[in-house]
């Protein structure tokens, strides 16, 4: 665990200096990677038996001014309550700005104390303890203690909730400033699942508000602890936010955020460019050209995670990606280099190798990628196709993509036909796709092409993709299930970290998931904004969103 | 006469329950909203635990059952997505549908109305040609496309108006044309077909035959009467412009019925669609009624004819 | 274009109005005379359409499936980049758009028409049924009717698709228009064969002997064939359109096929950034198409069924 933590956030460290470079953010990224890498040293050889504390407090200032937000996404309303926190990283982009949790990632500083002053996990990872910062206050002015502390925690029902109720022992209250979680047994994920996006629980709601009002009457109008109060909601189509001058960390500079929902890619960067939107969420590939021309906005990319295929019933004889040579051909026929040009320009990245990004906690670090799995060679894919008995290829019912990546679909279908696989698209919508991907194998025959937003650590993503009863698995290698058993059971985290790296690499080795390519991200920036790009946008790890808000400031 | 309107309102209840069950069932075969909402990752035990939080697991006549007289008795059920009141996301989505519906029905009427008037009094002029062409452009042309070459030249390159979103009334130009124009083509047919039997009718060839000027043959004899059925019928028009907006709705970001009924079925919001769908069926029901019964009133061999 | 309606007078002539108003059918052989006055433009459309969805194999210059060799994303016109060998550029995937939209004449007239007929079978089936039998049978056949019809189209469109996802490929978008739009023929004709029944010609069929299945096969239907007629030309654009909106929401006729609803709807991002050939150059030819129906279907209502006002 430890070591594995530190790859982690050591290769996030590389991937903020990579993308920086190249414009005039470079500097600043190369002087602040040594800073977290240092930072995530601290952290780590500290997590086990050790304290974290901060004492920052910001400046106090008038906040003034209005930023437009435009959001790519129909909001949910249980977005807003992260109590019910699901799986997707989208709601998070609304918890950052209204909510606070009591630990966080801020840029440059991982699992940094936030609503929490301080805190500390046993050495046996038996207990979390934690000192409620001194003035953190929700947003209707009632101080942060620790029984809101308690009750977010016993009556959290989002993603993990079991895991959580069923680990935990008993709650200690000295004080309203302090408390203490006391487990069953060693809890060794407890401050990866408590302390990011993996979960809300960390994410802390008014006991007595939420009580009076109940989960659907807080999920329409919500009080947090964060830096911005929601004080308007139309229609879930657009969110008017407050600044809340005395938030712990520092007051913001701007008075009022809009959350514009526009879904429409084409309509939302048309109000960019007419200076509607200040900050905009996802510039879609075929717009890049013109947004770079457009000398008025700032783009920030990054790649975040990766597209993987999967060959549902391969494990039967008579399926033809029975033959590890078959699908080894079809990692080897896909023009990776040619789908980023195409989709994203050139800048999303083709060499992480793996179906999990290396960012996410537990997957494979780029030294541990072997560049076979990514290697495009169509001559040795079609050699391998008939060494299997395929030189002519063969015939495969469908190819369905996770919507809305479609393009990509088809671009893949191009591609394999130059090995004589022949399929068509089956275009389904997201719904259907997340149903069918828990009925098994026969619910999608063919080829799936995949990709997976699910947070927390490359476990949290095997369990529920690669393991025989993974609820949305269609693949099952005792082997491998037998490790992953291990893995579960393990208290010693180095053996874990051992067991978490073995089953990936024999995975891969395997061509199970073939990797496709990493998607690439691209937020825009509006000239009113004063902040260099880099520091609001992808600033912490696992989070492609505006962060911190605290921070955004106008242009005089 | 009451036997009339009472076997039409009849005929209306039958109607609306056919319309819940087809709706009913429709929800129902695109799939399982726990799945959805629980998450990829969720065992079968929590999609389990979500589909009896929706009241999904009960036997389907059960289901029905209680839609039916939850409705009946004004409750629309509980949106599984908005976790509100089916009725108040409803009610807080409809006075937007209704301004974009009225301008754009507006719209259509000043496309439409000289378009079918010429068409039927001056067929071949180049003025009627014109008026058709504009008129016919609507419907041929995808109003996803008028939509976006509108914010392009408008918003972007002339700055005129905003791109998106709802409120003010600069607002309402773009999507409420966009939507408008589609339906100009219908109007202009009515007006045409109504304009051409009415222009048959004998008071109009007495008025001809006692020398009355032609333009005040048509502007007050004709067109009076022409225009009570266009008004009419194109009110069920105006029920549909209210509930089927969903690509202009999408486009321009207006939080209207359409795209809140397609958001409802991509997220397999059963309560949520089920209700909007049934809310659109009994505005089209009615105004079907209540025109049935006004012409019944104004012509007594209707009535015969059902 | 040059004529679009024509006056209320030779209608009147060419056709006799009976007692109650009604006009009757103008017999079969009347129906060559009226195409005297026919929209040339439209019918000249609808011809080269035709032509170029049979002969497309001959006339696309590249295969509208695969990238011309060495484009990858959309290129420009020949006359942006010099390069003739795709004249309307390539699209997003690198493919040529001219044999695209060459192909796509065949997806978008087989789904109008194959639509239209879907749906003006079923509806002809069901209104002459329900008009003729009447009693029981025309009230719960006319009660479904009208609960269909109270869904607005593209959303009973959406729901289908969804339900029927795209196993069939083109072909469910073929059913899934017909079974949305087969509800309005059923109503109009059910109205046209009400009054039909009643006929002297009708009657004396019945007198002879004469089954019902005989009777609304010999005598009605062929007398509401020009309601039908104007029907279905006006619902071709319809169905068209409808696909093409489906295109947008990401459920129409599913690719690589070239179908134009959908190239419109992968083109409209880049229009945004300029790029304005990818959308004309299907949508100038959607456009003309549903302009060509549409003018077809309106000269067909005023010459055969002038006063028809649910049309």
């Amino acid at each position: 665990m430890r070591t594995r933590l530190w790859r982690a956030v050591a290769a996030f460290g590389l991937l903020a200096a990579g993308c920086g470079s190249g414009d005039s953010s470079a500097g600043q990224d190369e002087t602040s990677t040594p800073e977290s890498v240092a930072q995530v040293v601290e952290v780590t050889t500290t997590q086990a038996g050790a304290e974290r504390a901060s004492t920052t407090l910001g400046e106090r200032r008038e906040p003034a001014g209005k930023v437009v937000y435009g959001w790519h996404t129909a909001l949910t309303p249980a977005w807003l309550d992260p109590q019910e926190s699901g799986n997707v990283i989208t709601a998070y982009g609304f918890n950052y700005a209204i909510h606070d949790a009591m630990i966080k990632h801020f840029p440059g500083d991982q699992l940094a104390p936030s609503l929490a002053e301080s805190y500390e996990i046993a050495d046996d990872f038996m207990s979390a303890s934690f000192t409620i910062r001194e003035g953190a206050k929700f947003h209707n002015g009632e101080p942060v203690t620790a029984d809101d502390v308690e009750f977010t925690y016993m009556n959290y029902r989002g993603t993990q909730a079991q895991l959580f109720h069923d680990r935990l022992d008993r709650i200690e209250k000295p004080d309203q400033r302090h408390i203490t979680f006391h487990f069953k047994e060693p809890f060794l994920d407890f401050l990866i699942l408590y302390g990011t996006p993996a979960t809300g629980i960390g994410w802390i709601v008014p006991k007595a508000y939420y009580e009076q009002v109940g989960p659907d009457g807080f999920k329409q109008a919500p009080i947090g602890a964060g830096p911005y109060k929601l004080i308007r909601n139309t229609s879930n189509t657009e969110l008017e936010l407050e600044a809340m001058p005395d938030y712990w960390r520092k007051g913001p500079a701007v008075k009022t955020i809009i959350y514009k929902i526009i879904t429409d890619d084409a309509t939302r960067f048309a109000a960019l460019q007419a200076g509607e939107i200040d900050l905009m969420n996802v510039v879609q590939g075929q717009l890049l050209d013109a947004a770079e021309n457009d000398d008025r906005i700032n783009l920030t990319q990054r790649s975040t995670t990766a597209f993987w295929l999967e060959f549902p019933g391969w494990e039967k004889p008579d399926s033809p990606f029975h033959d590890i040579r078959v699908r080894q051909a079809v990692s080897l026929a896909l023009n990776r280099r040619e789908i980023s040009d195409a989709e994203t320009g050139g800048f999303a990245k083709i060499d992480t190798g793996n179906w999990g990004a290396p960012d996410l906690i537990g997957a494979l670090q780029p030294d541990e990628i072997k560049p076979e799995w990514y290697e495009y060679n169509l001559e040795k894919a079609k050699q391998l196709m008939a060494d299997a008995g395929y030189p002519d290829g063969f015939e495969v019912p469908q190819l369905t993509p996770l919507a809305p990546y479609y393009a990509l679909g088809e671009r893949v279908i191009t591609q394999l036909a130059q090995i004589g696989i022949k399929t068509s698209l089956n275009r389904i919508e997201r719904a259907a796709f997340v149903e069918a991907l828990t009925k098994g194998p026969d619910a999608l025959p063919g080829i799936i092409l995949n990709i997976s937003g699910l947070n927390g650590d490359m476990a949290a993503r095997w369990r529920a993709f690669a393991t025989c009863e993974g609820p949305s698995s269609r693949t099952c290698i005792p082997e491998l299930d037998a490790k992953f058993a291990q893995y579960e059971a393990s208290t010693d985290p180095e053996e874990r970290d051992a067991l978490m790296a073995e089953v990936q690499t024999s995975f891969n080795d395997q061509y199970v998931f073939p990797y496709v390519y990493t998607l690439g991200l691209t937020m825009a920036t509006g000239p009113r904004i004063a902040n260099n790009p880099d520091d609001i946008w992808f600033s912490i790890p696992q989070f492609p969103y505006v962060f911190p808000w605290e921070d955004v400031e106008l242009n005089p | 006469m009451t036997a009339f309107v009472l076997r039409r309102v009849a005929a209306s209840v039958v109607t609306l329950l056919l319309l819940s069950v087809t709706i009913f069932l429709l929800v129902r075969a695109t799939g399982d909203p726990a799945r959805v909402y629980a998450g990829a990752e969720a065992s079968e035990e929590e999609v389990a635990a979500v589909r009896e939080d929706f009241g999904l697991d009960r036997p389907l006549l059960a289901q029905y059952a209680s839609f039916v007289s939850d409705t009946a008795q004004g409750d629309l059920g509980h949106s599984i997505q908005f976790r509100q009141p089916v009725f108040e996301v409803y009610m807080d989505r409809l006075p937007r549908s209704l301004i974009l519906a009225t301008v754009a029905f507006v719209l259509s009427l000043l496309i439409g109305l000289p378009a079918g008037v010429l068409s039927a009094v001056r067929p071949g002029r180049w003025s009627a040609g014109v008026f058709r062409a504009i008129a016919l452009t609507g419907v041929s042309v995808p109003n996803f496309v008028i939509a976006t070459t509108f914010i392009l030249v408008f918003a972007v390159k002339l700055g005129w108006l905003p791109t998106s979103g709802s409120g003010t009334i600069k607002q309402l130009v773009m999507p409420s044309i966009a939507l408008g124009w589609y339906f100009a083509a219908a109007t202009m047919r009515l007006t045409q077909s109504s304009m051409l039997e009415v222009m048959r009718g004998e008071y109009v060839k007495l008025a001809r035959l006692k020398g009355v000027p032609e333009w005040i043959v048509i502007g007050k004899h004709a067109l009076k009467n022409a225009l009570i059925p266009v008004l009419t019928l194109a009110g069920v028009n105006f029920v549909v412009m209210v509930n089927v907006a969903v690509v202009i709705e999408q486009i321009f970001a207006w939080p209207g019925i359409g795209d809140l009924v397609y958001q409802g079925i991509t997220l397999r919001d059963f309560p949520l669609v089920q209700g909007v769908v049934l809310m659109a069926g009994f505005m089209v029901v009615a105004v079907n009624l209540i025109v049935d019964v006004v012409y019944a009133v104004l012509d007594p061999r209707i009535r015969l004819d059902r | 274009m040059a004529v679009i309606a024509t006056s209320p007078t030779t209608t009147d002539s060419a056709q006799e109005m009976d007692q109650a108003g009604r006009r009757r059918r103008p017999p079969w052989g009347r129906f060559r005379l009226l195409l005297a006055d026919a929209p040339t433009g439209a019918i000249v459309i609808i011809a080269a359409l035709v032509v170029v969805a049979v002969f497309a194999p001959w006339l696309a210059p590249h295969d509208p499936l695969q990238p011309v060799p060495g484009a990858l994303s959309t290129t420009g016109p020949a006359w942006e980049t010099g390069d003739w060998n795709s004249v309307l550029g390539t699209d997003f995937q690198g493919r040529d758009i001219l044999s695209r939209v060459i192909y796509g004449t065949r997806i978008s007239l087989a789904v109008g028409l194959v639509g239209t007929l879907v749906a003006g079978s079923l509806g002809l089936a069901v209104g002459v049924v329900a008009g003729y039998l009447g009693g029981l049978v025309d009230q719960v056949l006319m009660r479904i009717v009208d609960a269909w019809l109270a869904i607005p189209a593209l959303i009973f469109a959406v729901f289908l698709a969804m339900v029927f996802g795209n196993k069939l490929g083109i072909w469910s978008i073929v059913i899934i228009l017909g079974a949305v739009f087969w509800t309005r023929y059923a109503r109009v004709l059910r109205g046209e064969v009400l009054s039909l029944r009643e006929r002297d010609f009708v009657r004396l069929a019945q007198v002879a002997g004469a089954s019902r299945w005989r009777i609304m096969r010999r005598h009605i239907v062929p007398n509401v064939a020009n309601t039908w007629m104007v029907l279905a030309s006006l619902t071709v654009g319809v169905v068209i359109i409808l696909e093409a909106s489906l295109s947008f929401l990401g459920i129409g006729v599913p690719p690589p096929a070239p179908a134009w609803g959908s190239m419109i709807a992968e083109a409209r991002i880049p229009l945004m950034a300029g790029k304005w050939v990818p959308v004309a150059a299907p949508a100038v030819p959607i456009a003309l198409t549903v302009f060509a129906f549409n003018l077809l279907g309106d000269w067909l209502r005023v010459r055969l069924d002038p006063t028809q006002r649910n049309l």
